[in-house]
């Protein structure tokens, strides 16, 4: 078990009649770069809520490295960055004033903030925002600063919701490699996304989630055999509707 | 659990960080948040300028009571200090909201232990305007303890002052965040909800009226009524001193002691409510949404062209949404309680002057009607709906949820005051002032629309906004009441004659010919202002 950097187990959440996550249980083995895929609605974020502290689990808990996340949470959340799904950041703040706050808050030694800031910015090409306050970053930069904030404590787990989306193809690039040296150093990244040849690139491991519960998982040879990973997440998806006469007006 | 496979990435303070780190991020929150931004920056003069002559009036009332004798001043300490408590307590609830600069559910990811959290939050939450304000004016009684009973009396009350501010500012985190959580659980009841908000509000009226009542006595039951109020929670830390000046050290001790309790405990149920906000926090719109408003369905199912589906659209916002039910129901309850504490004891007061408030407050909810949805009014600037049809369909959603309630209340609250007689005039003079108030609010959300923010407590205010939401507010309230007052001057007139009655038709007339043309003013002016009121909405700044 000493080799999972984070464990799911048995995760379960309900809301109101509808069971959004159905019992997940999942190990990430340390120095992995895991790729949670799953459809819209299939309970990623919900699953990835509970598992970093941020939603309370109906059942079930998550560990990382070790620390219970909801018996051990301070613990757990050192060792732990979170890009969460819908940012909520301190946002009247400019970009280098929410990192030093989010270091601060952390109780990290001011000249270590300074430093780390200045270089994550510079990294992720925001040094130029200045001034702007995050409020008024546009969707990718938001990515971008949560991303900083995630990584600026130096965690030995990265737990990333959509950390693709909205970002161009050149911060896409810069991210990648991030999370590839990260990774490198021995770090662990997990992170959810439903474009597969982002998955297919960069991932070592993959996991489908679909209806609330782990469809199929291994290391991404395993779960995708000699077939293209799309038709496996179609399958495992329930099918897609093909389209027939409906729609026929949209002309 | 197995080991740790790599050794914790950097040296932490294991206490968390230092409260300071949480005063200067509101700081700075503060003052990012007026760049740029003239109309906030005037807003803070405004509540700057009312602090320090609250503060300044304040300290010098409560300095003076060491001039006064003993059997004045404690009374008139006892009762400014629970309508002070109570006013810190029901005001955030009622009308202002709360400042959540520092909204909790932000440090969720971040490894700080709960207690420091607290403290931090709770340290910022006294840097403010009102509760600087509140500290220097109830200061006043250290000197009050000093000129009394010396050091002794002036420690105490300082310590009372303490704990008593302690207590406003606890005590209105707690409520405000207790309302939000029981507020965010599809399971709440909303019934047991109003019943919360009513009570609260009606503390206030209680007083009053007990006090009234007293007055109406000989001057020994009043001074036995506000020794009993000085022990109540409300107002024991302001009194306590007394009582260490007069001789009675172990009361005035207890008294401080009973306060500290009552402070803890607040903290605990804040620190409760905390936790929900911030691992609720990630569940957004996941939540499994049932149909819960039968009456709405009824009244709700066949909307017929843009009319008819904004009033219906409207009407399940005004139930579903949180944020607008939280407004909708104490608006409710203040209304309620409003005209109870106006008709307390032997007033002469005729009904409908009393019920004009009730009008006027239940048509305070759509003030800001289009902040509550926020940038979803672009669908609306999309489809190019016409701006009068727009405000007409929102007004008449309100009406219809408004004016049941009305028509319930009032004759209710002819009863209990014992003025049967004028409960049909009054009812015309209750829609004479609803159609007017919400005429008012209809020009008012096109021309002085706000962003609500992003937050899970629907009574969270954006920083700085508090203030602005509560001057637009008074004006619009004081605007209201006096185009209605010749309904409440007619129903003064006519007190219980039978001419009365004709009060109901032209209240009707009054009230439906006041709210169309507010909806054709504000109309027209939200089909020029369309994409600026949409900006004004969207949150962000």
């Amino acid at each position: 078990m000493s080799e999972n950097a984070f464990e799911l187990r048995g995760l379960v959440k309900r809301f109101g009649e509808k069971v959004a996550v159905a019992g997940v249980d999942l190990a990430v083995p340390t120095g992995s770069f895991f790729g949670l895929l799953g459809p819209n609605g299939a309970g990623k974020t919900t699953s990835l809520s509970m598992a970093v502290g941020l939603l309370r689990p109906d059942a079930g808990t998550a560990y990382v490295l070790g620390h219970d996340v909801w018996q051990d949470p301070i613990g757990a959340k050192r060792l732990l960055g979170v890009l969460p799904d819908a940012v909520r950041m301190f946002d009247r703040l400019t970009g280098l004033e929410l990192l030093t706050y989010t270091g601060m808050l952390r109780g990290m030694p001011a000249e270590q903030i300074a430093t780390r800031a200045g270089e994550l910015l510079d990294v992720l090409g925001l040094s130029d925002s200045g001034s702007t306050l995050v409020v008024d970053y546009s969707a990718g930069m938001k990515k971008k600063i949560g991303l900083a904030c995630a990584l600026l404590h130096g965690p030995r787990l990265l737990v990333l919701d959509e950390p693709f989306e909205a970002v161009d193809p050149v911060s896409a690039a810069t991210i990648r490699d991030i999370l590839h040296r990260f990774v490198g150093s021995g770090g662990t990244v997990i992170f959810s996304s439903h474009v597969m040849e982002v998955v297919e690139r960069l991932c070592s491991h993959v996991a489908i989630l679909a209806d609330g519960v782990i469809k199929v998982v291994g290391t991404l040879d395993e779960v995708r055999g000699d077939r293209p990973l799309e038709e496996i997440f179609v399958e495992q998806a329930g099918g897609r509707t093909s389209l027939g006469e409906e729609l026929a007006w949209l002309k | 659990m197995a080991q740790v496979t790599t050794a914790a990435p950097v040296d932490v303070a294991p206490d968390g960080p230092g409260i300071g780190v949480f005063v200067r991020l509101k700081l700075r929150i503060l003052r990012n948040g007026f760049q740029g931004k003239p109309g906030r920056v005037v807003a803070l003069v405004f509540s700057l300028f009312f602090g320090v002559l609250l503060a300044a009036g304040g300290f010098a009332l409560f300095a003076s009571m060491g001039a006064i004798p003993e059997e004045y001043g404690y009374g008139i300490v006892a009762l400014l200090g629970s309508f002070l408590v109570i006013g810190w307590i029901v005001m955030p609830v009622a009308m202002f909201g709360v400042d959540e600069t520092l909204d909790p559910a932000r440090f969720a990811l971040l490894p700080i232990p709960k207690r420091r959290l607290m403290a931090g939050l709770l340290a910022s939450a006294f840097l403010g305007v009102p509760a600087i304000a509140t500290l220097i004016a109830t200061a006043g009684l250290v000197v009050a303890g000093f000129v009394k009973g010396g050091p002794v009396a002036g420690v105490a009350a300082a310590v009372g002052v303490v704990l008593g501010v302690g207590t406003c500012v606890v005590g209105s985190r707690a409520v405000t965040s207790g309302f939000a959580a029981a507020l965010r659980s599809r399971r709440s009841r909303d019934l047991a909800l109003i019943g919360i908000t009513l009570s609260l509000t009606l503390i206030g009226p209680m007083i009053s009226l007990s006090t009234s009542a007293m007055a109406q006595g000989d001057a020994e039951s009043v001074k036995n009524g506000m020794r009993i109020i000085g022990y109540s929670p409300l107002a024991a830390p302001f009194t306590a001193w007394y009582d260490l000046a007069t001789g009675s050290a172990l009361l005035g001790l207890a008294k401080l002691a009973g306060t500290a309790i009552v402070l803890a405990l607040l903290a605990r149920w804040w620190s409760n409510s905390l936790e929900s906000a911030m691992v609720g926090a990630a569940s957004g719109g996941a939540q499994a949404r049932k149909d819960t408003g039968l009456p709405l369905r009824v009244l709700g199912r066949a909307p017929q062209g843009v009319f008819g589906a904004i009033v219906a659209a409207e009407m399940r916002g005004w139930w579903r949404d949180p944020r607008r039910r939280a407004t909708l129901l104490s608006m409710l309850a203040a209304s309620l309680a409003m005209p109870i504490g106006m008709s307390a004891g032997q007033t002469t007061l005729a009904l409908g002057v009393t019920v004009v408030w009730i009008g006027v407050f239940l048509a305070l909810a759509a003030g800001n009607q289009f902040g509550f949805g926020g940038s979803a009014y672009a669908f609306h600037l999309m489809i190019g709906v016409p701006g009068r049809l727009e405000l007409r369909a929102r007004s008449t959603a309100l009406a219809l949820l408004a004016v049941p309630a009305l028509t319930v209340v009032v004759p209710v609250l002819g009863i209990l005051i014992g003025k049967p007689a004028q409960i049909v005039g009054a009812l015309g003079s209750g829609y004479a002032a609803f159609g007017v108030a919400i005429a008012i609010m209809s020009v008012l959300s096109v021309r002085a629309p706000y962003a609500l923010p992003d937050s899970s407590n629907p009574f969270a205010m954006n920083s700085g906004g508090g203030c602005m939401k509560g001057v637009i507010s008074l004006g619009s309230m004081f605007v209201t009441l006096v185009l209605a007052s010749p309904m409440a001057v007619g129903s003064w007139l006519l007190g219980d004659s039978l001419w009365s009655v004709l009060l109901l038709p032209v209240g009707i007339a009054y009230g439906v010919g006041a709210a169309v043309l507010g909806a054709r003013v504000g109309g027209d002016m939200l089909q020029r202002r369309g994409p600026e009121v949409l900006a004004a909405v969207t949150p962000g700044r």
